[in-house]
């Protein structure tokens, strides 16, 4: 069984899922991804990822919906969610805050500091007694 | 005698003719300049508005480049296994990145540029197109269908493309609006035919939207100055009676048919030039 950490990313821009996902790769983590967000739980779900980094802005099902999905479903509420938009305005990013969402990145972000997010979020679940 | 006054108040009267006729197209180039300047108004109106949309739409491909150089840079400092093939490949996408960028701003600026008055034989489906691209964002956040049934082999017109894509943006726009105004972020469709009618040699643009409509009582008022339905700071009342005025520049007509609730349907019909084709 694979002991690297597990990352989910959900994302409609092929250019950057495709550069994000072998950025992490490299990192050391192992990476599921989709540019297709009605098959975002299901691949959730059989994945179970240890966080997930989430676009806002996608066809037929925005991110925010996809949060409210899976804060409400017994088998993905928990795991952390951290956005990764273009959309930096006030009100998106508290919407997001307030779905729980633990992080929000605007693009362009510097990946460094999104790698530090991602392990740091990671870290503080795993030391958080249940 | 009588006929020396006669001439004389004749030379009168044509000199008084002279001078109203000046100041009359002294007039009317100022009007024409107001309302060049108007209409120019109105366009950096909707490109202030579309300022966020472009961040919007360079930030995505900019990441692209961004996480591809930091991809080259780890691949470097990790000495990993890294072919001439696999650089050729970051480099190609960051290309690809790039120029979606710069074809972003471009779209942009075409777009600001102010109109020269300029006639051209141009094709409906390419201003169309180039309208909507603009207006990528607002169709995504508001998750709106854009549906195209854009004829084939419809004949050129002869009009100015600046204007013609602000009258067309704008109608498109107001289609947005008007579905997330009825529904929020479930969406809608806007459908957009071009069509050709040989009976009166004039092709037509039609505008379908699934928003809220134009109540009954409001549909004849549409095209006057500052009519709007629109909530205060959201509309200046101008936008369609500016497309209007475009459209009768170009010899064109403009209706519109509306049911509160349902939709609304704008149809331009605009004279082709002697049959070519684009």
């Amino acid at each position: 069984m694979s002991l690297k950490k597990r990352v989910f990313i959900a994302d409609d821009d092929e250019a950057v899922l495709t550069s994000l996902q072998r950025l992490l790769q490299l990192s050391d983590f192992e990476v599921e991804v989709t540019r297709h967000p009605k098959e975002i739980v299901d691949k959730i779900k059989a994945f179970r990822p240890d966080i997930i980094l989430l676009d806002l802005l996608m066809p037929n099902l925005g991110g925010l919906e996809i949060c409210e999905m899976l804060n409400s479903d017994d088998q993905t509420q928990g795991i952390p969610i951290i956005v990764i938009s273009a959309l930096g305005r006030e009100e998106d990013i508290k919407r997001a805050y307030r779905l729980g969402v633990i992080g929000y990145f605007v693009k362009p972000y510097d990946f460094n500091d999104l790698l530090k997010e991602i392990r740091r979020t990671i870290a503080y679940k795993e030391a958080k007694p249940e | 005698m009588i006929t020396i006054v006669f001439l004389a108040v004749l030379l009168l009267l044509l000199a008084a003719l002279l001078l109203i006729a000046i100041k009359l197209k002294a007039a009317q180039r100022r009007i024409k300049e107001a309302r060049s300047q108007l209409i120019q108004s109105a366009k950096m109106a909707s490109i202030g508005m579309l300022a966020g949309s472009v961040a919007h739409e360079i930030n995505n491909p900019l990441i692209g480049v961004l996480n591809n150089i930091q991809l080259i840079k780890m691949l470097v400092e990790q000495k990993n296994d890294f072919s001439a093939q696999d650089f050729r490949e970051l480099l190609d996408t960051i290309e690809t990145s790039a120029l979606r960028c710069s074809g972003i701003t471009r779209s942009l600026l075409d777009f600001s540029r102010s109109s020269k008055g300029v006639y051209q034989c141009v094709s409906l489906n390419e201003i169309i197109e180039k309208s909507i691209n603009l207006l990528a964002l607002e169709i995504k956040i508001n998750n709106i269908t854009v549906e195209r049934w854009l004829g084939d082999g419809i004949p050129a017109v002869s009009a100015d493309p600046l204007l013609l894509q602000q009258a067309i943006f704008d109608i498109v726009n107001n289609a947005c609006w008007a579905i997330e105004k009825k529904s929020g972020r479930q969406g809608g469709k806007v459908t957009i035919k071009t069509a050709y009618e040989p009976s009166c040699k004039k092709a037509v643009i039609s505008i379908l939207d699934t928003g809220i409509g134009i109540p009954e009582d409001d549909l004849k008022k549409v095209f006057k100055p500052f009519f709007t339905t629109k909530p205060s700071g959201e509309g200046t009342g101008l936008g369609l009676s500016i497309v209007r005025d475009i459209i009768n520049e170009h010899n064109g007509s403009i209706e519109v048919e509306s049911k509160a609730g349902e939709g609304s349907i704008f149809k331009i019909k605009l004279p082709v030039l002697g049959g070519e084709k684009r």
